[in-house]
């Protein structure tokens, strides 16, 4: 008991200095010499494991930025392909205006029609209407710049269209001028057709050539070409005129084949 | 105990102190176990009475708890209770290991509640479930420290 009393008061008499030295900014004397002998330790060890977790955190932010990126290089590429499907929508729709503008002086019916296919050696288009939408062979096919071809072939949902720039497809085409000089057109590559015209009438370079509407299929007016070149066939008593083409594939996927 | 003892005795009480200062910085709050009372507890249950007191007194010094409050209390208060504790260790002829915890655990238990009355905190219930938790932690954490020093006081017949 004794020696408890003697710790009990060397207790009552730390405890007091420790109080009186106490500061309103200070500690007291034992507690600074606590803190001097444990806290330095303390703080290191505590700094470790900041570090740690700051970089288990920089590690775990590190994978969800990854994914993040991913996930805005997906947003990114789909909204590229919305916006080339949006400029592919105009481009549709100006196609649509120019052939409403150039069927406005054709008083038939018309078919609107895509082009799926196309075959350059054969000169042929495949469009996305057939039977079923009343397409029958024969049926001119325009586009906003002119007349594109005519059907050669139909199938219940599709058809294929011979193109004006086929050697096989002849047009009765007239050139436009005071006085019209009229003929057949005929594919020679995809870039010109002929036209053999009779009569003296004047012919130049630049004259735009139109259908001639001397048919009961192809209505006359619709755009072929403008001529690029007159080659006088003295013997022959005619002119050979090369055209360039106003159809030109890739301009626009919209077509119109009118009944 | 033997001077190895001792020894083992004074560093885990100062690795004590560090944990306890390092868990009081991870922001544990009232749940930050009073380790440096649970090997001081733990150390007096295998030390004669004044050696026990004086380690008590030593971990009172060491424990965080004296920056606030009156220090003179907490200081008498760790004193008696690791005091007490190594009497009554003196008065069984064998104290098992788990009467040793409990005796540990209710030494924290009374040591905090030492440190809320004397800083004023009357609301002892409202503090309850932190300052059980914090002995709970604190007891289980002292469990290896116990079996240490229990070990080391082996030679000395008289305490076991």
């Amino acid at each position: 008991m004794i020696g408890l009393a003697v710790l009990a008061a060397a207790a009552i008499l730390l405890g007091s200095w420790e109080t009186s030295g106490r500061r309103a900014d200070r500690a007291g004397p034992l507690t600074l010499a606590a803190q001097t002998l444990v806290q330095a330790p303390a703080d290191s060890m505590l700094g470790g494991l900041r570090s740690i977790r700051l970089s288990l955190d920089g590690w775990r932010d590190g994978r969800s930025l990854a994914e993040r990126v991913q996930r805005l290089e997906q947003e990114n590429m789909s909204l590229r392909l919305y916006g080339q499907e949006l400029e592919n929508l105009r481009s549709d729709l100006a196609a649509r205006e120019g052939l409403e503008k150039a069927l406005g002086t054709v008083a038939r019916s018309s078919v609107p029609a895509v082009i799926t296919g196309f075959r350059p050696i054969e000169s042929t288009l495949t469009l996305n209407v057939g039977e079923q939408d009343g397409v029958k062979p024969g049926d001119p096919v325009v586009t906003r710049d002119g007349l594109a071809g005519v059907i050669d072939w139909v199938g219940p949902r599709t058809s294929q269209v011979i193109l004006i720039t086929s050697p096989e497809l002849q047009v009765g085409a007239k050139v436009v001028r005071d006085a019209a000089s009229f003929g057949l057109t005929r594919g020679l590559r995809l870039d010109t057709l002929l036209l053999e015209i009779t009569g003296t009438a004047p012919v130049d370079v630049g004259d735009s050539v139109l259908t001639s509407g001397l048919s009961d299929r192809i209505p006359g007016g619709l755009p072929i070409g403008e001529v690029t070149r007159v080659v006088e066939q003295a013997n022959m008593g005619t002119r050979l005129v090369t055209i360039f083409p106003a159809f030109r594939i890739g301009r626009s996927r919209v077509v119109a084949v009118i009944r | 105990m033997t001077p190895v003892g001792y020894v083992l005795a004074v560093l885990c009480l100062l690795i004590s102190a560090v944990m306890e200062r390092l868990l009081g910085g991870l922001l544990l709050g009232a749940w930050t176990p009073d380790l440096v009372v649970a090997v001081a507890m733990a150390a007096a249950l295998c030390l004669r009475p004044v050696p026990a007191g004086v380690f008590g007194l030593a971990a009172g010094l060491l424990s965080p708890a004296l920056a606030d409050g009156p220090a003179s209390l907490l200081l008498v208060g760790m004193t008696v209770l690791a005091w007490s504790a190594a009497r009554l260790r003196r008065s069984q002829v064998e104290l098992n290991p788990v009467t040793g915890w409990v005796v540990i655990a209710l030494g924290m238990l009374a040591f905090r509640l030492i440190v809320l009355v004397s800083a004023g905190n009357f609301q002892v219930l409202t503090a309850l479930l932190p300052s059980v938790g914090a002995v709970l932690f604190g007891a289980a954490a002292s469990i290896p420290v116990y079996a240490l020093l229990r070990r080391s006081v082996a030679e000395e017949g008289n305490l076991i």
